[in-house]
């Protein structure tokens, strides 16, 4: 396992003491309510909730997209949560990969220029771009795949393009949105465990909010979040698979 | 798997290569060039309507200002004759006498028809000599100053020639002043004319028109070329040579009075214009919307990996950029086609008055202002229903956003109520301001639209919910009408069919109020003998052209002859108007037309008139004399005459104003006993059909005089008329045909995002049917309530605009509402539309049950 030195100075994502809460008309919705979290440098974290319980929120907040109303979100000892939309941008772009589902894909692009659509803002030019993301597609085991669309790809392909675009600025934080969910079990396995691989060799904090139960076994520790409130391991009751 | 080393550093952030811009478009381009097509269609359709409109509009003057032009070169002022009448050729004399003449150039003038093997055409001829040449203009650049003296030749312009079948050296017959001459013909081309070889000119040495005019020494009017720094000077000299019978005018008066006769079309061709600007406007900015989806996820998807809000413009600024460019470029390019296939304002009413043209002009403002338009609406489309995902940092929650959307619904009604009122009071009290008040009125219909909108919503969901069994089809469609997400798109749709409806109708129904007014004059002022003998030519359809009407004799003497009297007409310029003079006989019926007095009494002002001393006079040629009802003014005709007011009028149909004056008057003021056409009353038991056949046969087959029945001669006013108001309808056809194609495609694109809800919905149970049933009311209720909503603002705004028309121009309008011109307007443009979504509307309901998801 090889860790940078950024690693070293605690923990690489802290969330402390989040709290945020939405209006609806006169009702106020605590969707995060005082929540502490913190993640290592090659630790995976994985967070369940039901739907509602205020996981997306928290993951906007860790993302610097959604500011919360009081606590903060330390990266490498800064906190992001109080950061311009510029510098919010720039921390999203430079030390954060943010894996999303694959029906995010550009239909008409091939693997590797979707993998290398983040890198496109980074200032490297097209080319430069898709030249160092090549690499990584191919440490993901696409090397063979570069230039296929998404529809030629599986789906277990496509979700490893995906994570090929959260890594491809090299980031010090990963923060997972159900990855899993458009996958059957074998391909769930490969892409949880692909995570786990990167977690550790890059020394990645990374924060995997999911539903599925293949993640207990692929997680360094699994949280829950129920109405905006982090349940401790024992409070909460560990899925199971189906 | 390393991280990476320390010479892949990347970048600082902002920077944004355009090559990786451009390869974000082309990536994404090729899942979705179809979506992009039908952008690209839709701007280019309202380009190519603003392109259109503008040409049409530079066109209409532009002959004229290139004739003028090309005839006065350098000259700054001319001493011109009165109503078509000449003055001596020994004026050039003294007027190059004058201190600080620099070139004095005489001009001869005349109306003429020329005949070819291959018909005939309707020419202004215009006799110069060397003085001429030398004022530089285009009209004689081809010319020598010998050619312009010697050559006894008619110079044709190559497309008069063609279509009249006259080649270089041919014999030409010329019918001028009642007469036929045979004259030989020279064709020339635009590199002796340049653009003025598109206009209804021909050119001779003046000696040789002199001749055949029978005007020997006779000129009508002469350009001076003064020293620029004794310009006042030479004025003031001018102005001595001419008395009280010539007049001292710019050297650009001719541009200038045309400006006045076309202010009507020119108003007409201006609101075509914001009617197209605004559907064509629409249009494009709904086939951009058919590609929201797709930039918002992009937007999204980009935020979130990092992309700073700048940089996320520059992508979707280059999208709408490499939509636009595109779009423009076919849109130009439709444009133009379009205003080459005779789309445009007809002015050939006008050809009595003016030397006109087929010349198509196009200026850079009217490409900039097209190409403007469709980059601006490809922008706006791109760019502003994204302005969340692009600026706010939590692009999916925006609690201030929805304060602003809250604001907007309250703001919207009342602004859009206050300018109801505002329409109201336009119509009402100022009808002048027409143009605003359509404008008004078109911004209240779009303000108002979204509560009419909603209205019909809850109206449907009552219906269903009164019902025992609920309307399974409106119960499916009621979620997409109030879902928040497809709001925008569907108020843009029904908006496109209201204003096009709107404008549609406003447009046509103005049209035919106006055309039943000019039908009206066309029976009162032509229909009124049995038949007519005029010189052809652009001076017969009002009766202008002046001849010494030697038939006469010979007419009268024909049998079935009852009666033969000189009818007096002319055009003359007043008060900086070129005025319709006419004198009917005096034993005319009714010499004042009775159903076109505005102010006075009609018996009175008849019996006035018919006294002599009296005329009656337009309301803008009154108030460019400034007299009113019973006032005394000096009609400025070739000997000037004192007369009074006896009744204000419209205008008789001529855009320029109109007076109609007694026939003796009219011979002092002319100082002669010409016509401008015989009056023919046969006896009873003749048919005008045998009489016009048995005058046709007095004449001789060598006669320049034309004879033509009443209803033949209204006819012919009628059609030149309705050839006037073609512009009017050709926008509202466009209009239509534009909206059922922007509303028709923006709901076939919205329909078609939604697949993943049928296909949910359907494992519900629904079958195709009920799907397709309740896209068909989604959709039915969006152009329903749009195309009503338009068709009843419509009406309000045929009478604003008659009105408008009315007051402004002085036209005889009958104010009418036409309810028939909306409802057709409605149907077609409601029916159509739901025919073209009907099949990607059955494609959408034929999906198979999914749980897909994500719209």
């Amino acid at each position: 396992m090889t860790v940078d030195a950024r690693s070293d100075d605690g923990a690489a994502l802290e969330l402390r003491r989040l709290v945020k809460h939405y209006r609806t008309g006169a009702e106020t919705v605590r969707a995060v309510d005082d929540v502490s979290l913190r993640i290592d440098g090659g630790e995976l974290v994985a967070l369940f909730g039901p739907s509602g319980s205020g996981k997306s929120t928290l993951l906007m907040m860790a993302a610097a997209v959604t500011r919360p109303d009081s606590g903060s979100v330390l990266v490498g000892g800064r906190d992001v949560s109080v950061l311009s939309d510029r510098e919010a941008a720039d921390y999203r772009m430079y030390e954060l990969g943010f894996v999303r589902q694959s029906i995010d894909l550009l239909g008409g692009a091939s693997a590797l220029d979707n993998a290398a659509m983040k890198l496109f803002g980074t200032g490297l030019s097209a080319r430069e771009a898709r030249r160092r993301v090549a690499p990584l597609l191919e440490q993901l085991g696409l090397g063979g795949r570069l230039d296929h669309r998404p529809h030629q790809l599986s789906m277990g392909e496509r979700q490893r393009v995906m994570i090929a675009r959260a890594l491809s600025t090299d980031p010090r934080v990963v923060l997972a949105d159900e990855p899993t969910g458009s996958l059957d079990s074998q391909r769930k396995h490969e892409a949880l465990g692909l995570l786990r691989t990167v977690t550790k060799e890059r020394g990645i904090a990374t924060l995997l909010v999911t539903h599925d139960a293949h993640a207990v076994e692929y997680a360094d520790r699994i949280r829950t979040l129920q109405d905006g409130v982090l349940l401790d391991a024992e409070q909460a009751p560990i899925p199971s698979h189906p | 798997m390393r991280r990476r080393n320390k010479d892949q550093t990347l970048p600082p952030a902002g920077r944004l290569w355009i090559g990786n811009v451009f390869a974000l478009y082309r990536l994404r381009l090729r899942h979705r060039w179809l979506q992009e097509l039908l952008a690209v269609a839709g701007i280019a359709a309202g380009v190519a309507l603003l392109f259109a409109s503008q040409v049409a509009g530079t066109s209409l003057s532009g002959p004229v200002q290139e004739l003028n032009r090309g005839l006065v070169g350098n000259s700054q002022l001319q001493l011109v004759g009165r109503g078509g009448e000449g003055f001596s050729e020994r004026t050039v004399k003294t007027v190059a006498a004058l201190p600080g003449v620099r070139i004095a150039a005489p001009i001869l003038q005349a109306q003429a028809n020329v005949v070819g093997p291959g018909g005939s055409r309707a020419v202004t001829i215009f006799g110069a000599d060397p003085r001429t040449v030398k004022l530089d203009g285009t009209l004689l650049q081809g010319f020598t100053a010998q050619e312009a003296a010697e050559q006894e030749t008619l110079a044709l312009p190559s497309p008069i020639a063609a279509d009249t079948g006259i080649r270089f050296g041919d014999d030409a017959r010329l019918q001028l002043g009642g007469r036929t001459r045979i004259v030989p013909a020279a064709v020339v081309g635009e590199s002796e004319l340049g653009p003025l070889n598109q206009t209804s000119i021909a050119v001779t040495p003046l000696a040789y028109l002199q001749r055949l005019a029978r005007q020997p020494g006779r000129v009508s009017r002469i350009l001076v070329e003064a020293d620029p720094a004794r310009l006042d000077e030479v004025r003031a000299g001018l102005q001595r040579v001419a008395g009280d019978q010539l007049d001292v005018r710019p050297a650009d008066y001719e541009s200038q009075l045309f400006a006045v006769a076309a202010q009507p079309t020119s108003q007409a061709t201006t609101i075509s214009s914001v009617v197209s600007a605004m559907v064509g406007f629409l249009f494009a900015f709904c086939a951009m919307l058919v590609t929201v989806a797709s930039r918002r996820a992009l937007a999204l998807d980009l935020r979130l990996d990092g992309y700073r809000p700048s940089q996320v413009i520059r992508v979707l600024l280059f999208d709408a950029l490499a939509l636009g460019v595109v779009a423009v470029g076919v849109g130009l390019a439709l444009g133009d086609a379009l205003s080459r296939s005779g789309y445009g304002s007809d002015v050939s009413f006008l050809g009595g008055a003016f030397p006109l043209g087929d010349a198509r002009i196009v200026t850079w403002s009217s490409f900039a202002i097209a190409a403007g338009g469709g980059l601006l609406a490809a922008v706006l489309g791109v760019l502003a229903p994204l302005r969340r995902e692009i600026f706010a940092r939590t692009p999916r929650q925006d609690p201030g956003g929805e304060r602003v959307r809250r604001r907007i619904a309250v703001a919207a009604p009342v602004a859009g109520a206050v300018a109801l009122i505002a329409a109201v009071a336009i119509t009402a009290w100022a009808p002048g301001a027409a143009l605003v008040g359509l404008i008004a009125l078109g911004l209240s219909l779009v303000l108002l639209l979204p509560i009419v909108l909603r209205g019909v919503v809850a109206l449907l969901g009552g219906i269903s919910g009164r019902r025992k069994r609920a309307i399974v089809a409106i119960e499916l469609a009621m979620p997409q009408l109030r879902a928040r997400e497809w709001h925008a798109r569907s108020l843009a749709i029904a908006t496109t069919g209201a204003i096009a409806v709107f404008g549609a109708v406003s447009l046509q129904g103005a049209r035919a109020n106006l055309q039943d007014g000019l039908d009206r004059v066309t029976v009162e002022v032509s229909h009124v003998t049995d038949l007519w003998v005029t010189p052809p030519g652009a001076g017969d359809l009002f009766i202008t052209t002046l001849f010494t009407p030697t038939a006469a004799d010979a007419i009268a003497a024909t049998p079935g002859v009852a009666r033969v009297e000189r009818y007096r007409g002319a055009h003359l310029d007043v008060a900086d108007r070129r005025v319709w003079v006419l004198a009917p006989p005096a034993g005319a019926p009714r010499p004042v037309p009775p159903g076109q007095v505005r102010d006075g009494n009609v018996e009175q002002a008849t019996a006035m008139v018919r006294s002599g001393g009296w005329a009656v006079l337009s309301k803008a040629v009154a108030k460019g004399l400034d007299v009113k009802l019973g006032d005394r003014f000096t009609l400025p005709s070739p000997q000037p005459i004192e007369l009074r007011v006896a009744a204000i009028i419209t205008n008789l149909g001529w855009s320029g104003g109109a007076i109609v004056m007694n026939a003796e008057d009219f011979d002092r003021g002319w100082g002669g006993r010409q016509a401008a056409a015989l009056q023919v009353d046969l006896e009873p038991g003749v048919t005008a059909s045998q009489g016009r056949a048995a005058l046709a046969g007095a004449l001789g087959p060598r006669s320049a005089l034309q004879v033509e029945t009443g209803p033949e001669h209204s006819q012919r006013q009628r059609t030149s008329a309705s050839g006037g108001l073609t512009r009017l309808e050709q926008i509202a056809s466009l209009t239509l045909i534009a909206a059922v194609l922007a509303m028709a495609s923006a709901m076939a694109a919205l329909l078609w995002q939604r697949r993943p809800t049928v296909a949910r919905q359907k494992l519900d149970g629904y079958g195709t049917g009920a799907m397709w049933r309740s896209l068909a009311v989604e959709s039915g209720a969006l152009f329903v309530t749009g195309c009503l909503a338009g068709a009843a603002f419509g009406l309000f705004g045929q009478v604003l605009f008659s009105r408008g028309l009315e007051t402004i121009s002085g036209f005889p309008v009958t104010v009418t509402i036409r309810f028939g011109v909306a409802a057709v307007s409605f149907a077609l443009v409601t029916a159509a539309a739901m025919l073209v979504v009907a099949v990607p509307g059955y494609l959408v309901a034929r999906v198979r049950p999914s749980l897909r998801t994500g719209d």
